[in-house]
Parts: structure tokens; C-alpha cells; sequence
């Protein structure tokens, strides 16, 4: 009923239902009549002030009951609300509220805002309690002003939107219609109050008699999120899309899961990504949650579009082409105009201006009689004298009535919500001391959005720093440029003087300036579990290396990223932090201090704790045991030695060295243990601690050197009777020796090697280490706890169900000579120096939201879906094991390799295969305890017997080492040395080095030979090139090199 | 170089000239003179580019109050 004004709808929803609920809070409940009544009590000392029809308050206070008691009384007293971000730096908010020409401020609280020549009502300050409760309407029809919202905080000269109460009241009832919203309802308020979508939060619930919830906190991890919906029994949230898809992300990883009481999903209509949305029906109970997406301009009341998927849109042949969701369909009354370049509709399905009209239209903007006519014109399609917006924005219309977005038609670009004119950023930092021209452009940055470079030409000695630091000043943190790049000069068409933008820089990534300073000898001082934080710092702003200290924010980190770290946290650690947690401490040094924090205090079931009585002989971990199995399968072969040589040049000291090992020995029972049988069940021994000795060998060259050194790794390890480490040393002169270092895998893991790096280091150099708290039996104690747990039964579930109908195990290669699977033999290929372009990966990955890990992965399962024959592939992926407490600075066999399976859908593209490794990786981390064994045991007994569920292995050696420079006067450097075994038919290992991207894949003699497997690793190379190249191209369209997997091969024999 | 590689826009529609028009509720706009103008609105007889006919709007519509909403606040209609 849109002849009413918003309060009239608010004031007969109160007497209806005075003692329901209307606002909620941290602090208690407000009912209808309770706040009906104070704010009327405000409305009298708003009239006494002056406020009547078409009069401006600006409102500048934190979210909170008493702003909408504020906001309302407004309403009341005839005026006009006018919210004003309250953090903004005070000038500039002075400066909007004295240009908008604002009556009265009211605030309340620590905000100290006082534009000069306007009053202020402080509510601190002013008691209402003996004021009246009654008072004479004031004269104010639907046709005055409701409120006036600023389209963007961007620059000094933002343009305020007038909306009369008619648009407003339209917008609350339809909506409320829409969303089928009920008195038992209870709607989130989390949208930044001084946004026109905060308004869409409040209204609609109070036109219904249900509960807005108003929280204290304002940024929230998706945990924090999801905790407080239940714990405030929320039904309704609104959120914008780019938080959104976080949350999508953390709810498929298994990080949170969706909460029972919500029952409306609206999402503020910025770029919807449709994988997301895929993923999110795919959520168990999405199904049941009403999943609106709005279009709105501010210059239309608050939303005019809602989209609600269609199952065809998501998948099957009406899957639509877009990456991004529909605008959906009109509602509250808006007519959508799509009109060519002269304003003629054009045909369905053509792209052209949206233009928008009826009754949700703004007044205009306010005080701007150009700027409104400039936008606002004659509609030659609506009633006389009637007329349209022109929102920037290109569209189409589907047959079925469906609106596209189809992009900005003009510059205007959104960054983080904000609405931002390049112009505008443009005009403020010609204004910046020592700037002679500058040149604002935006990229795409998914998900993410828009992110804005800024091109200067400055003054000589004008850093970018003192540009940024000046910027600041002048902007909202939001639209200051993310990049800021000095140019001699910026290249102009010497015809009309404008930016020629193909002449400009190709537009780096920010962090891609900084990497060259990235600081190694930060890195080295940093504790193992910084590392890992700084790995996930690094991750989340694309690749920058973080040094300790730095402040995250100042790294490019935004509330986004930030709240993005937090879930990549929790999922590697366990710990959930807080984003004012991050707020507090924002550097790897902070992070990791507060992890460590929370797991010192989490000592429940979940962590591994140290067990007081402990005799010398325990059960084997589960995965002790499987290798146990496979060491008597396999005869004593090699192949679980994990085989480490180094190269080292320089003084080595052996006897320190062998005071060091003898040290890390002593201080890891793992590293002393021997295995046995009995019962019927594998036991570790531990052994009581004895010296190392290293075996020196005297080389001719450093050739001879390393193949001594291959020689000695082809010994294999005798698992009952030790030692399980081994350290050989083949001196080429005094100065120059190959130390190899052999362990088997049984005790000892990737992670294990950093561990026992920063420890041999500290040992060498003569320096204590505090004794260890956590021996491995004590992993082993809490692993059988645990396998007896709710969670290793949720995990048996879980893999079930992803390994449901026997995916065919296809093994690379072909039988070869007797054809009959020994397990043992086998070779590595290294991976060409420069076959992998790190930067491609790099800026595939950013450009997917993904990880330059996942990037590679998706090329593996591609090469072997396309060499294999079949769309149905299982990879085993090591996963490190240590997300529980008390495990990080553990030695010893935590890894658990878990079966990776991806169904490959018809004419799928390189991007979403990383999509969909993204989300399989996400929540195989979140699956990635329960021990192999345990899986396949869990699965139902399948035809043909044992057989393993997969052939093919990806390992992602992610964990930080610090080898260079890890010992003073030594240079240290990798050296590969491979024992002539392989694990499974073909293993592809990759790690991240300072340089770029190193590793190799080690292949079964019995399914390879060497021409065969550069064959296989030319085809993944060749696959990996073009998906990088080209991540919208199809997988079959990828090229492979001829004659080598072009045409699918015969799947494995055996099968 | 191909007009895309320019930064600004909308150089077809300020070459453009336009009408200034205005509406029974004393709303202005502009319109392009190629196109008739729309039912309920008139040309108040300036005409110019884009940006002079902004300029004129700015002079003469000093109030974007409609003009119901402006007669309502001065009091009850006298005729």
C-alpha cells in the first residue's frame, strides 16, 4: 500500500503486535511498543529542533538499537534520514553532511563529528525519558523525502539519492510479499548502515511484525557468522555476494555447516559467480533455504530485481553461458528498460543500456539539479510526463523475461561495494603533493571484483609511499587505489590528450612489485607454524611473501581477504580467530601467536597430549602399520625411504653434525623406534637413545659422489631391527661434500623435514632447544582415541559417499615385461627447469580464486583423465596430518595420502576442473584423518577383490624449508637422489622453491619405460601450458602432443 | 588507434545536442533533438550540447522538489 509512509506501516504493525519482538540485540529485545514509544519521545526532541517535512538528519552513530529508535524517529517527526558511515575520518564526514545541507546531526557515543554551522543532538548527552510519548502528526505525505543515501563514499563530492516515502514503503511491502517473510521471522542486520540494503533489512520485518537482529560485532569469519545465526535463531540474512561466496567455500570444506533456523538467503546483487552457486545446491539443506539475489541501484529504491535459480540454470542444457547470475525478473512495481544508443527498446536477447522506471525511482540527487537531469530523463515507453534512470549498466532481456548483466556500460566501476568514478579517484589524487598527471584504471580481480591501479606521473623524489600516505587522506580506505605505479611520463594520444590504456604497464598484481624484497631472512626466523601462516598470508594475497612483522593490511589485505585467512587458518590449525582478533594482531607473528594460544587452551579430545604412563612398546599408528604390510609385500624394497641429498659447500664440521643427529635422535622417540609383531597386531619399540654415527666415504668427483649416493639409497631398511635413519657422507675434497640423509618413511614425513631442519640447524650450531612435550606414541594414543570417535565415523561417511559406484582405478602406462604389478621398480624424471611457468600458474590460480597447488593438480587429473580413457579419476594426495594441537613440532609418519576423486563433467573448461579441484582439495583437508586403511575399509566389498583405489599420486609439498642459509659459513643446496623404487605407476611431487615451481615424477618400471614416461610428462606439460593459456578452453580441446594421449589409450589391462 | 583504446567514453553522446525539457511537476531533463519529445514534456526552448544543456538545468531548476510536493509544503492549495 504505497499511499502510507513508511512509519504509518511501522506505527499500525506496532498496535497490532505491541508486545512482539522488533529489534534484537547483544543487549536484550525491544518490542513494538517499546520502540514505537522512544522513538516518538526522540521525534518530539527532533521537532523541537525543527525537523518537519523534507528536513535533512543526518544520523552518524554505530549500528545499534538506538539507531533504529533514531532512524525512526526521524520518520516520525517528518524528516528525512540521512545515515552517515560513522567510520569516516571526521572531516570528510563534516564535509558531506554540511554539502547536503543537512538540518540537524544527531550521534551518540565516541563519535565526535561536528560540522560547523549545523546542530548536533547528542544522544548521550539528551535524556528522552520525560519527554511524551504522544504528539501531533507532522504534516508529511508519501510524496516527501524518507531518506537520502550517498551512492559512494569515494571523494569529497559523493552524490546523495533523495527517495520519498511512496518508493520506500513500495520497496518494504513488496519485498516483504516476496520473501513470504512471517511475524516469526528474525532478519540479520549486517549490511554497513550508511547503504540503502541496510534499510532492506529493517523495513520489510517491521511491515511483517517479525524481529530485526541488530549484533554488535560487524565483521564476521564465516564461523563467527554462522554462530551467531544460531545462537540469535536468524532466519533471514542478507549478505554481499563476494562474503557470500567465503561462506560457500567454508560450508562445502565442511569448516561450518549450515544453520537449522535459517530459512532466507538474500544476497546484494553485485556479481554472483554461478559456480558458486552450483556448489551451494549442493550443500545438504541449501535446498530448503529461499536463495534470492536483488538488483538495485540507490538511485531505485534499495532493489528492483530479484533472480531465484532455476534448476535447469545450474546444470544440464539450460546452464547458462554466464559466469555470473542473472539479474532476474522486476518486482516492487519497476519497469526495466533495454534501450539502444538512441533510447529505442531493443529486441529480446540484445544487449543494451538498462534503463529503469517507475515507482521505485529516487527523487533525484539531492540539491544537483544537473547531475539529476543528466540521469534522470523523459520515458517515451512509461505514462506522460514520466520518467526513467539511466543505471550505466549493459543487460539484456531473456524470452522468458529474465534480465542478464552484461557489465558497466560506462567507467563507474564497483570496488567492495563502493561505487567508484576512476575520474573521481583521479580528481583527488591530482590534489596529492608532487603528482604532474595521474591515470585511474580497474581491473577484474575475482572473486573479488574490481580492484583500481593508479598510474602517476610525479614530481622527482615523490615516492609512492608519500602518494599513499596523502591519498589517504582524501579517500575512504575502499577506493584508494590498490596499486599506485610511477611512470616517467603517462602515455597520451597526441591527437585528443587522452590515456592510451594499451600503452600503460601491463597491470601487475600488487604484491608483485614487493617480491623481489621479499625477505628471506624474515622467513628464517620465523617458527615452523609462522611459516605455515605466512604460507596462507601468501596464499591469500596471491603469491606475496609476507615477512613477520608486516602489517597484513598494509600488505593489501582487505576485511575480505582477511576474513579469507581466517577460514584457510581454522581449516589448517583448527582454530578459529576472530576478525577483531586480526583487527588486534595483523602479522604472521600475531596469527600464529594466537593459534598458539588457543591450542595451549584447547587440550580437549581434539588435541594430541602427552600421556603420563607409557611403557617402551606401543601400537603402530595406522599408517605404521600399512607400511609395515607393504614393507613385507615389497621385501624389503626402498620404497618408503624417503631419500634426502644434499649438496654442501663449505667447512662441514662432521663430528657437529654428528652431535646434531645424535641430538634430534635423542629428541624424537619416532626417529628410534623399531617395529614388531605380535597378537596378531604391528607394535613400535622404542629404543633407548645411542649416538649416530655418519658413514664417510671418500668420492672422486662430485658424479662419483652421486651415484654412491644412489647406490647406498637402494639399501633397504630392515623395519624390525633398525636404525630407521641413516646419514652417509661422500667427501670430493674438504670443502665440498654430498650428505645423504635416509629416513625411512615409517617415522618420518614432509613435515617431519622441517621440523627436523630447523632443529638440525640450532643442534649444529651448538644452540638448546627446549625439551619436546609430544612423542609420536602420543599421536598413535590419540589416533586410536579418535578412530573410536564421532568424527572418524562422520570421515568413514564422507569417503564413502565420494567413492560410491567403484570409480575405476585406470593405471598409467602399459604392462611391461611380465606384466604382473612387483610394486618396486622404479625411475624419476625431474621436471624440466622451465617447463612451468610460475607466474602463468600464479595468475591462473589468482584469476580462479584458487592456488598455483590447485592449478597443477587440475593439469594432473586432466593428463591422466585424457591418457586414461575415462572421466572418472582417483588421485592419491598426501595430506600433512598436523591440523591437530600439539602436532607441528612433531617428527614422525603423520601423512595420510587420502583418494582425491573428480567426475568430469561434458565440455568442462580448464577453470572450473580448478573449481572443482579447489573444492575437492577444501574438503579432503577437512576429511584428512582418517587413515587410507580405514577408507578402503569402509568402502563395500568390491568385485575383483583388493585393488587399490588409485594409481596415480600428486603431492603437494608445501612445507616451508629453510636449507639455504640455514647454517652459517655452509652453502647448502638440494641435491635429487632417487632410490630406484616408486610407490604407485606414476607420482607426480612438486614443491614451491624461492625460485619457482621444482619437482619430478616417478614412474613404475613395470608400467614405463623412459621414452614412454617423457611422453606421459610431455603430455601433462603440454595439457598444463594450455589450460594456463587459455582456462575458459575446453578440456578436450586442450592440445596434447600427437601421437602421445591424443587418442584415449586402452584402459589398464589389470582392471 | 581504434576508439576502445581511450580511457573516456561517451564521445558519441557528447557530440549529441539536446533539448532541455521539463514536466507538468516542473521536473527538467534533457532530451536529444533527433527524437521527439516524450508525452508530458515540453522543450523550454535551449538547446545544446550535452554538457551546456546540463549547465542551463543547473541555473534554471533550482529546487528538484516536485512541484505538488513544493505547493503541499506552502499550504493548502488556494484555487
Amino acid at each position: 500500500m504505497p499511499g502510507t509512509c513508511v512509519h504509518h506501516l511501522f506505527e499500525a504493525q506496532a498496535s497490532l503486535t505491541p508486545d512482539a519482538v522488533a529489534v534484537v540485540s547483544d543487549g536484550g529485545v525491544l518490542t513494538y511498543r517499546e520502540l514505537d514509544e522512544r522513538a516518538a519521545r526522540c521525534a518530539q526532541l527532533l521537532a523541537e529542533a525543527g525537523i518537519g517535512a523534507e528536513r535533512l538528519v543526518a544520523v552518524v552513530m554505530e549500528p545499534s538499537p538506538g539507531l533504529l529508535v533514531t532512524m525512526l524517529a526521524v520518520w516520525k517527526a517528518g524528516g528525512v534520514y540521512v545515515p552517515v558511515d560513522p567510520s569516516l575520518p571526521d572531516d570528510v564526514a563534516e564535509a558531506m553532511i554540511k554539502d547536503i545541507g543537512a538540518s540537524l546531526l544527531v550521534r551518540d557515543g565516541s563519535v565526535t563529528v561536528a560540522p560547523s554551522g549545523v546542530p548536533v543532538v547528542d544522544l548521550e548527552q539528551v535524556g528522552l525519558s520525560d519527554r511524551p510519548t504522544t504528539a501531533p502528526p507532522p504534516a508529511v505525505d508519501p510524496s516527501n523525502l524518507a531518506y537520502c543515501v550517498f551512492t559512494s563514499g569515494s571523494t569529497g563530492k559523493p552524490k546523495p539519492v533523495a527517495v520519498t516515502h511512496a518508493s520506500f514503503a513500495n520497496h518494504a511491502v513488496s519485498l516483504r510479499d516476496e520473501l513470504k517473510l512471517v511475524p516469526s521471522d528474525r532478519f540479520l542486520q549486517s549490511t554497513p548502515i550508511a547503504f540503502d540494503a541496510a534499510l532492506e533489512e529493517i523495513m520489510p520485518a517491521w511491515v511483517t511484525g517479525a524481529a530485526v537482529v541488530m549484533p554488535d560485532q560487524r565483521h564476521f569469519t564465516s564461523l563467527e557468522f554462522t554462530e551467531l545465526i544460531d545462537r540469535l535463531a536468524v532466519t533471514g540474512v542478507s549478505l554481499p555476494s563476494a562474503y557470500w561466496h567465503q561462506w560457500v567455500d567454508d560450508l562445502t570444506s565442511g569448516l561450518v555447516s549450515l544453520p537449522a533456523s535459517l530459512r532466507i538467503v538474500f544476497i546484494g546483487g553485485d556479481k554472483i559467480l554461478v559456480d558458486k552457486l552450483a556448489a551451494w545446491y549442493r550443500i545438504p539443506g541449501a535446498e530448503s533455504i529461499d536463495w534470492v539475489s536483488d538488483y538495485g541501484p540507490t538511485e531505485a529504491s534499495i532493489s528492483v530485481a530479484l533472480y531465484r535459480p532455476e534448476p535447469d540454470e545450474l546444470s544440464g542444457p539450460g546452464r547458462s553461458d554466464y559466469a555470473l547470475a542473472p539479474i532476474g525478473r522486476p518486482f516492487a512495481q519497476a519497469t526495466f528498460h533495454i534501450l539502444d544508443d538512441d533510447m529505442r527498446p531493443v529486441p529480446d536477447g540484445t544487449p543494451g543500456d538498462i534503463w529503469l522506471a517507475g515507482p521505485p525511482l529516487a527523487r533525484g540527487y539531492h540539491a544537483a539539479p544537473a547531475a539529476t537531469a543528466d540521469r534522470f530523463l523523459p520515458d517515451p515507453q512509461g505514462p506522460p510526463g514520466s520518467r526513467m534512470y539511466r543505471t550505466g549498466d549493459r543487460g539484456s532481456r531473456r524470452s522468458d523475461g529474465t534480465l542478464l548483466f552484461l557489465g558497466r556500460s560506462d567507467r563507474q566501476v564497483k570496488v567492495r561495494g563502493h561505487r567508484v568514478e576512476p575520474g573521481q579517484v583521479e580528481s583527488a589524487m591530482h590534489h596529492c603533493a608532487g603528482v604532474r598527471d595521474v591515470v585511474v584504471i580497474s581491473v577484474e580481480d575475482p572473486p573479488f571484483g574490481s580492484r583500481l591501479i593508479a598510474y602517476v606521473e610525479a614530481e622527482d623524489g615523490v615516492s609512492e609511499a608519500a602518494i599513499r600516505a596523502d591519498i589517504s587522506g582524501r579517500l575512504s580506505e575502499a577506493v584508494v587505489p590498490r596499486s599506485i605505479v610511477l611512470l616517467d611520463r603517462i602515455p597520451r594520444s597526441p591527437l585528443n590528450g587522452k590515456a592510451v590504456r594499451s600503452a600503460l604497464p601491463p597491470v601487475a598484481p600488487p604484491h608483485a612489485d614487493d617480491t623481489g624484497r621479499a625477505d628471506r631472512t624474515g622467513q628464517a626466523g620465523m617458527t615452523t607454524l609462522e611459516r605455515v601462516v605466512a604460507l596462507l598470508v601468501s596464499d591469500v594475497l596471491g603469491g606475496r611473501s609476507p615477512s613477520r612483522d608486516e602489517d597484513f593490511f598494509a600488505a593489501g589485505g582487505d576485511s575480505l581477504r582477511g576474513l579469507q585467512l581466517l577460514s584457510r587458518v581454522a581449516d589448517v590449525t583448527g582454530v578459529g580467530l576472530s576478525f577483531a582478533q586480526l583487527r588486534m594482531a595483523p602479522h604472521v607473528a600475531g596469527v600464529a601467536a594466537l593459534v598458539k594460544r588457543a591450542h595451549g587452551r584447547d587440550a580437549s579430545e581434539s588435541a594430541v597430549v602427552p600421556s603420563h604412563e607409557r611403557d617402551d612398546r606401543c601400537l603402530a599408528s595406522r599408517g605404521q602399520q600399512a607400511l609395515w604390510f607393504l614393507d613385507r609385500v615389497h621385501r624389503g624394497a626402498p620404497t618408503y625411504a624417503v631419500v634426502l641429498g644434499y649438496r654442501i659447500r663449505g667447512p662441514l664440521d662432521l663430528d657437529r653434525l654428528d652431535a646434531a643427529l645424535t641430538g634430534i635422535v635423542a629428541r624424537h622417540e619416532a626417529l628410534r623406534t623399531v617395529f614388531e609383531e605380535g597378537n596378531g597386531r604391528v607394535w613400535q619399540r622404542i629404543r633407548p637413545a645411542s649416538p649416530v654415527r655418519t658413514e664417510v666415504t671418500v668420492a672422486a668427483d662430485a658424479d662419483k659422489a652421486g651415484r654412491l649416493a644412489e647406490e647406498e639409497a637402494r639399501r633397504p631398511f630392515d623395519l624390525s631391527a633398525g636404525p630407521l635413519l641413516r646419514s652417509a657422507c661422500y667427501r670430493v675434497d674438504a670443502e665440498d661434500h654430498l650428505w645423504l640423509l635416509n629416513v625411512h618413511h615409517a617415522v618420518f614425513d614432509a613435515w617431519s623435514l622441517a621440523v627436523f631442519w630447523r632443529e638440525f640447524a640450532m643442534l649444529y650450531a651448538g644452540r638448546p632447544l627446549p625439551e619436546p612435550t609430544i612423542q609420536y606414541a602420543d599421536y598413535c594414543a590419540w589416533q586410536e582415541r579418535w578412530l573410536r570417535g564421532a568424527e572418524a565415523e562422520g570421515q568413514r561417511d564422507h569417503w564413502r559417499a565420494r567413492l560410491e559406484g567403484d570409480p575405476p582405478a585406470v593405471e598409467p602406462g602399459l604392462p611391461r615385461g611380465s606384466g604382473k604389478r612387483s610394486g618396486t621398480e622404479g625411475f624419476a624424471l625431474p621436471l624440466p627447469p622451465e617447463a612451468v611457468d610460475p607466474t602463468a600458474v600464479e595468475r591462473v590460480a589468482r584469476a580462479c580464486g584458487s592456488t598455483a597447488f590447485t592449478v597443477l593438480l587440475a593439469a594432473f587429473l586432466a593428463t591422466l583423465r585424457r591418457t586414461g580413457g575415462v572421466d572418472d579419476v582417483v588421485v592419491g594426495v598426501p595430506m600433512a596430518g598436523r591440523n591437530r594441537p600439539g602436532t607441528e613440532d612433531l617428527i614422525g609418519y603423520l601423512v595420510n595420502t587420502v583418494p582425491l576423486r573428480m567426475r568430469f563433467t561434458a565440455g568442462m573448461t580448464f577453470r572450473e576442473l580448478v573449481g572443482r579441484t579447489d573444492e575437492a582439495l577444501a574438503e579432503a583437508l577437512t576429511h584428512q584423518e582418517l587413515p587410507l586403511a580405514d577408507v578402503v575399509a569402509s568402502l563395500p566389498r568390491r568385485a575383483g577383490g583388493q585393488r587399490p583405489l588409485f594409481h596415480a599420486m600428486f603431492a603437494l609439498q608445501s612445507t616451508p624449508l629453510d636449507i639455504e642459509g640455514g647454517i652459517e659459513g655452509l652453502d647448502i643446496a638440494e641435491q635429487f637422489i632417487h632410490q630406484g623404487t616408486a610407490k604407485a605407476a606414476l607420482t607426480w611431487s612438486v614443491r614451491q622453491h624461492s625460485a619457482g615451481l621444482a619437482g619430478e615424477v616417478e614412474y613404475a618400471a613395470d608400467r614405463f619405460d623412459q621414452t614412454s614416461a617423457r611422453g606421459w610428462q610431455n603430455t601433462l606439460l603440454t595439457l598444463l601450458a594450455g589450460g594456463l593459456a587459455d582456462p575458459g578452453a575446453r578440456l578436450d580441446e586442450l592440445p596434447v602432443p600427437t601421437g602421445e594421449g591424443g587418442s584415449p589409450g586402452s584402459p589398464s589391462a589389470d582392471q | 588507434m581504434p576508439p576502445g583504446e581511450y580511457l573516456s567514453e561517451g564521445d558519441s553522446e557528447a557530440a549529441l545536442v539536446y533539448d532541455v525539457v521539463v514536466n507538468h511537476e516542473e521536473q527538467y531533463s534533457i532530451w536529444p533533438v533527433s527524437r521527439p519529445v516524450p508525452a508530458g514534456w515540453k522543450a523550454v526552448g535551449f538547446r545544446g550540447g550535452k554538457s551546456e544543456a546540463l549547465d542551463h538545468i543547473e541555473k534554471v531548476w533550482t529546487d528538484i522538489t516536485p512541484l505538488s510536493v513544493r505547493r503541499a509544503a506552502a499550504g493548502p492549495p488556494s484555487q
